[in-house]
């Protein structure tokens, strides 16, 4: 694509660094060199705080502040100590899948915005709920003049669980509690918007389930 | 890893020559929302077979972009044991890791097939060439989904992204083909026939089952598909 249609699509004078927007911790990167002679992010991990230069001749640029540790669990299961932006930090190699959260950043000419939150209700009623937020979403998007990649979710219904009692003898009280609602991870890549408005966007969308 | 033996040296001319079981990859793209994963699974369904015993025969190597991840969720539900690799492009952000994943692949489930996933904003191309650089393969081969019913929309706003992402194809699903009317379909497969004249179009619907003579379509040269 050439930068004057990236930048046209993406909206954004620069389209082709990587801006992260976002409230909650990140994967962190390893780097290690391959033959190409650069670095790269390694692992399950979320590319941040590095630059890449490579074969594909666009700047990859994660911007974000590094002035916290991010605990990270990815399945790896191995605890790693890196440097980022000349910050030390020791995280954990976990998914951390703060609730609720939003980010947004642009992949190239992409603008790709991510939340995480629970909605509750019963399960039927929580993926309605979830459809709604993601036609809102969709359409205020359109409005803006972007153009739609695609609006995602994966919705997980939270674990049934039920409380156990024993306060005489043998006689166990048993009370189930279900149906309280959905985990729900959204994913919207979408053209010819700012990062900006698309986080409002979501924020908007998803406000009530992100406070 | 090829790396770690430093390209060109002769630990690395030695693995070369001695090589590994070489795996068939293909790289499955397309744009967002084309339907590349409803085609994948039926794919990959294919080639295992009836040995559905046999693991590894095929490995899925998913790559998604965003801080969370959809696709790869759907295919773990589907009994598949899926590799993710997210929150980059492997055409370029995570290229380098990307070359890693596949040569481990490689290295530790020798399977006949290797189908990769690729983001809906990705260059197949860039990626085959990213690998074959490093990861000596049996054969690779550049599959693409286009959606029929956003075809001209897309088209129109993102024309050099579309044509970039079908070059050098060899097969194009134009998937939803029951979105279009005939006359429709026929304009959406000429005007993909501008961005690439050589590779097999082949209209599908992958809601719906995908008959094997359609497969053995796409398989059909000497020594591929013979699952």
């Amino acid at each position: 694509m050439s930068k004057t249609e990236a930048e046209k699509a993406c909206g954004q004078e620069n389209s082709r660094n990587h801006e992260h927007h976002d409230e909650h911790d990140h994967k962190n990167s390893h780097d290690h060199k391959h033959d190409c002679g650069h670095s790269h992010g390694h692992g399950h991990s979320h590319g941040h705080g590095h630059s890449h230069d490579q074969a594909c001749g666009h700047d990859h640029n994660h911007n974000r502040d590094c002035s916290h540790d991010h605990g990270h669990d990815h399945d790896c299961g191995h605890h790693h100590d890196h440097e980022c932006n000349h910050h030390h930090h020791e995280h954990e190699h976990h998914h951390t899948e703060e609730i609720p959260s939003v980010s947004v950043y642009t992949h190239d000419m992409a603008v790709v915005g991510s939340v995480r939150c629970r909605i509750s209700g019963t399960y039927e009623a929580a993926l309605d709920r979830l459809q709604s937020c993601m036609a809102q979403a969709a359409g205020a998007v359109e409005s803006a003049g972007g153009l739609i990649g695609h609006v995602k979710a994966y919705a997980k219904e939270e674990a049934r669980s039920c409380m156990l009692s024993i306060t005489e003898g043998e006689d166990i009280q048993k009370k189930d509690v279900c149906g309280n609602g959905i985990y729900a991870e959204s994913a919207s890549i979408v053209f010819g918007v700012t990062t900006e408005v698309l986080e409002n966007i979501l924020r908007e969308a998803f406000a009530e389930y992100l406070v | 890893m090829w790396e770690e033996a430093g390209r060109g040296s002769a630990l690395w001319q030695t693995r070369r020559k001695v090589g590994v079981e070489m795996m068939k990859m293909i790289i499955l793209g397309g744009f967002l929302g084309a339907g590349k994963t409803s085609l994948m699974l039926q794919m990959a369904r294919y080639l295992v077979g009836e040995e559905q015993e046999t693991a590894a025969k095929v490995v899925i190597l998913e790559n998604e972009i965003g801080e969370v991840s959809i696709d790869d969720k759907i295919l773990a539900g589907r009994g598949f044991e899926v590799s993710t690799m997210f929150s980059g492009c492997v055409c370029c952000t995570t290229a380098g890791e990307l070359v890693s994943n596949v040569y481990r692949i490689q290295e530790t489930f020798h399977p006949e097939w290797l189908i990769l996933e690729a983001t809906g904003v990705a260059y197949p191309l860039r990626i085959k060439e990213n690998i074959e650089r490093s990861v000596r393969l049996k054969s690779g081969r550049i599959f693409c989904v286009a959606d029929a019913g956003r075809w001209f929309r897309l088209r129109k706003a993102m024309e050099a992204f579309m044509r970039d992402q079908l070059d050098q194809a060899d097969v194009i699903f134009i998937n939803k083909m029951d979105d279009v009317d005939e006359e429709t379909l026929k304009q959406v497969e000429e005007s993909v026939r501008d961005f690439n004249r050589t590779g097999k179009c082949i209209p599908v619907s992958a809601i719906h089952p995908i008959e094997d003579a359609v497969w053995r379509q796409v398989f059909e040269e000497p020594g591929e598909g013979d699952a």
